[in-house]
């Protein structure tokens, strides 16, 4: 399913997507409330999803569909892939991320790669999920994460990332397969998601909107 | 305060003017101003053989006999009317220095002892009741003993004898004005003195309150001259001391008061305390019998000087025009009224029994003193209050200016940022991807280029875009992951045209240098290494390698091909790569070898 509303994009991305024999397209629309809509009938494998919808922000739709459909793996197209959006993505419940000019191959591999359970990262973004998902205090290279949401695996792997190897390289040095550090990344993802529940909720209940 | 000292002062008046006045009350009492006197040693009433001789009353030794000390008698004969039931008193206002009384012979009363020192009446009427069967009927007689020193007003003032209750009330009025008063004064005055003193103990840089403190009590240990009656110690050095102490007082007053106006002369004020010393000395020299002539003219000097005090305290009073300046001026005024009558009454210009003033005004020196000292006192309790509230409303209002000062300059600051942000992107617009864009259109207009090119042309313009907004996001002073961003941005590109990248990267020490301004620079100069690399190289692999030494950080990108710099150095792009690494503050090498090119670029680990 694709929520886009520059009418180029639109058009580009369900080329992409119906020109892939493995794909099938649930649903295109250029709005949010059509997305709530079309998402009210059914749930998709994919949702593709762009941040800057005519009457909300794709944010919106992002946190429905995956408090609504938790195995609807949710992907944000974005022009820069900057880490404001990206992370703002994440913690609503997305879990993959696109770049709107990747050439057609590059686009339909990541949804694949998301469908199989792994997710992309950037350097950058690494770094902002070890602050983000480490307690304060903990330096980045110190070895225990007592008290981190983060496994030992996990927050090595982030670090690595964040000082730029690839999966394939990661995967060589720790000896695992580059697809594991892709799940591994998706993991983390997840877990930021309910981190940022989790902080919502609390900030909530301090605020006495929940009791 | 004010009103109570006018009524202190209305009723001090009344006592020492209208009391004195007011003699005489109606009655059948005896007044006798006349006598017979014999100058004798006799301790018993004379023989009527003694050469008695009349003598007038009242009788100033000062005067009938100069030089002159010593006993004397004095005889009077009086008839009672047939019945006289009541019973009778002797009467003497003023008599000097000690008397004894004898009604027919026999001894009725004395004023004290009549050795050296004899006891002090000089200052006390005498008032001695007679047991009523010592009167007979017909004649009577009452012999006065008295003891007198030469020249000292010794002498007998007039005798009245009469009814007891007829007498006593004028007695007592004018022993409680001669002696119980002067008492009382004194306990007043020296508790002012010692509240002074407890006020000085707190705070001894203001000297005036001990200097207050030392006339007070002074001027108290002088004042019991007025109503001791037997002294321990001899009546000359009593007298000298009582003499001398009355200068010391006036002369203390005038150096206290000019201090505590703030006008203090070390001159003047050891001027005055030479005369003060000189005082008994020249009465000691002088001896008994010229003792009182010395100290009246000792202190009669003084009064020129009181005078011209007074008129400071005029001009002072006149300049503040503060009521209680005012006040002390006049007081101040009263005791030289004061003291040139009792100097009048001292050298016998007046009547015999008129007694000494300035004691009495005195009193009003000290409350005078003391209500200046309560206002002074109030003044500063006042001032500091206004001056607690002055100050809040100062620290309000500087802390409002503070706070608007301070949110001024967080505007500016952040204005300056905004306008220091947009100068960055702007020119980094105008170099790069403005630059790139241009360069793009003149290619689709005249050249005949490949699409692929053009595309290749705009995604570069793209991946600077991207590389310009990364390079706003935070990056800890990690250059790696600076380094690592521009991989994951440049790398699927690099793919796509066969090229590897090998990433032998290590850990690095922070960069504290790394804004976001410089990030860009660093991003910018690798940027253009590895795209000339993708276009002109032929390379296989781009090796990136990180690495530091004390003073930089490294990074070289090598490539296995032609070398990416061959005739391609005096291009734009290479212009920008050093003038970047410049305002870096960076070094830029590059060395083509046979094997490739290799780039260093050193960035200094503290500017």
């Amino acid at each position: 399913m694709i929520v886009e509303d520059d009418p180029s994009f639109f058009n580009r991305f369900c080329r992409i997507v119906t020109s892939d024999p493995e794909f099938g397209l649930f649903a295109a629309v250029r709005d949010g409330a059509s997305a709530r809509d079309t998402l009210e009938r059914g749930a998709p494998d994919v949702l593709l999803v762009d941040l800057g919808l005519p009457d909300m922000s794709g944010i919106e739709i992002i946190r429905e569909t995956a408090r609504r459909y938790p195995d609807t793996d949710i992907m944000v197209v974005t022009v820069f892939g900057d880490e404001k959006h990206v992370l703002a993505s994440i913690e609503a419940g997305a879990t993959g991320y696109l770049l709107k000019d990747s050439l057609p191959e590059e686009f339909t591999d990541l949804i694949k790669e998301l469908r199989a359970g792994g997710s992309p990262i950037s350097p950058i973004i690494a770094r902002q999920l070890l602050n983000k998902l480490r307690p304060p205090g903990v330096a980045p290279n110190a070895g225990a994460y007592a008290g981190s949401m983060l496994s030992a695996r996990e927050s090595e792997i982030l670090s690595i990332v964040a000082k730029g190897f690839s999966f394939a390289e990661i995967a060589r040095l720790l000896g695992i397969s580059p697809h594991t550090v892709t799940t591994y990344v998706k993991k983390i993802y997840q877990k930021l998601a309910v981190h940022s529940r989790g902080e919502a909720v609390y900030e909530a209940s301090r605020m006495g909107l929940i009791r | 305060m004010q009103s109570q000292a006018t009524r202190w002062g209305l009723l001090l008046l009344w006592w020492m003017v209208l009391l004195p006045i007011q003699s005489h009350a109606a009655g059948s009492s005896m007044r006798f101003d006349a006598a017979e006197f014999v100058l004798n040693d006799a301790t018993s009433p004379p023989e009527d053989t003694a050469r008695w001789k009349p003598q007038s009353l009242p009788d100033n030794w000062n005067l009938a006999r100069p030089d002159v000390g010593g006993n004397g008698w004095y005889r009077l004969r009086f008839e009672l009317p047939d019945e006289h039931v009541e019973l009778h008193a002797i009467y003497v206002r003023k008599l000097s220095m000690n008397a004894a009384f004898y009604v027919n012979g026999s001894f009725v009363g004395s004023g004290g002892r009549f050795d050296d020192p004899v006891a002090r009446n000089w200052n006390r009427p005498q008032f001695v009741t007679i047991p009523p069967d010592l009167l007979k009927q017909g004649p009577n007689t009452l012999h006065v003993r008295l003891w007198a020193y030469p020249n000292s007003r010794g002498g007998l003032g007039k005798i009245e004898l009469g009814p007891e209750a007829d007498l006593r009330p004028d007695f007592e009025g004018r022993h409680f004005l001669q002696t119980i008063l002067p008492q009382l004064c004194n306990i007043i005055v020296a508790a002012a003195g010692l509240s002074a003193f407890a006020f000085w103990i707190r705070r001894r840089n203001e000297s005036y309150y001990i200097c207050f403190f030392a006339f007070t009590i002074l001027w108290a240990l002088r004042s019991t001259h007025l109503f001791v009656r037997d002294i321990p110690v001899s009546a000359f050095c009593w007298d000298i001391w009582a003499q001398s102490s009355f200068g010391w007082c006036a002369l203390l007053f005038i150096a206290f008061t000019m201090r505590y106006l703030g006008l203090r002369s070390p001159r003047f004020e050891v001027a005055m305390a030479v005369y003060a010393a000189l005082g008994p000395i020249l009465m000691y020299v002088g001896g008994p019998a010229r003792l009182h002539t010395i100290a009246n003219n000792w202190c009669f000097v003084i009064v020129p000087v009181a005078i011209f005090f007074e008129g400071f305290l005029i001009r002072q009073a006149w300049r503040s025009r503060a009521l209680d300046d005012a006040l002390l001026a006049a007081v101040w005024a009263l005791v030289i009224a004061a003291s040139i009558h009792d100097g009048l009454v001292h050298r016998d210009r007046l009547g015999f029994d008129s007694f000494y003033l300035v004691s009495h005004v005195m009193i009003l020196l000290f409350l005078a003193v003391a209500w200046h000292q309560v206002n002074r006192f109030v003044r500063a309790l006042n001032e500091k209050e206004s001056l607690n509230l002055e100050l809040e409303q100062r620290v309000a209002q500087k802390h409002a200016e503070l706070e608007h000062n301070f949110e001024r300059l967080q505007e500016m600051e952040r204005r300056a940022a905004v306008a220091e942000e947009r100068r960055r992107l702007m020119s980094e617009m105008h170099d790069g991807i403005g630059s790139q864009l241009i360069a793009t259109v003149d290619l689709v207009e005249h050249g005949n280029a490949e699409r692929t090119e053009i595309a290749g042309e705009l995604r570069e313009a793209l991946d600077g875009l991207r590389l310009t907004i990364d390079s706003l996001e935070p990056t800890e002073d990690d250059l790696l992951t600076v380094l690592g961003n521009l991989r994951y941005r440049l790398e699927g590109r690099l793919k796509r045209q066969g090229i590897a990248l090998d990433w032998q990267v290590s850990d690095l020490p922070k960069l504290p240098s790394l804004t976001p301004h410089n990030v860009l620079h660093v991003l910018r100069i690798l940027q253009e290494a590895l795209t000339n690399i993708a276009k002109h190289a032929y390379a296989s692999v781009v090796t990136v390698r990180t690495g530091f030494t004390e003073q930089h950080l490294f990074i070289t990108i090598t490539d296995d091909g032609r070398g990416f710099a061959a005739g391609h150095r005096e291009g734009r792009g290479f212009e920008n790569m050093h003038r970047r690494a410049q305002a870096l503050g960076a070094k830029l090498a590059i060395t083509p070898s046979a094997m490739g090119t290799a780039l260093t670029l050193h960035l200094p680990r503290s500017r």
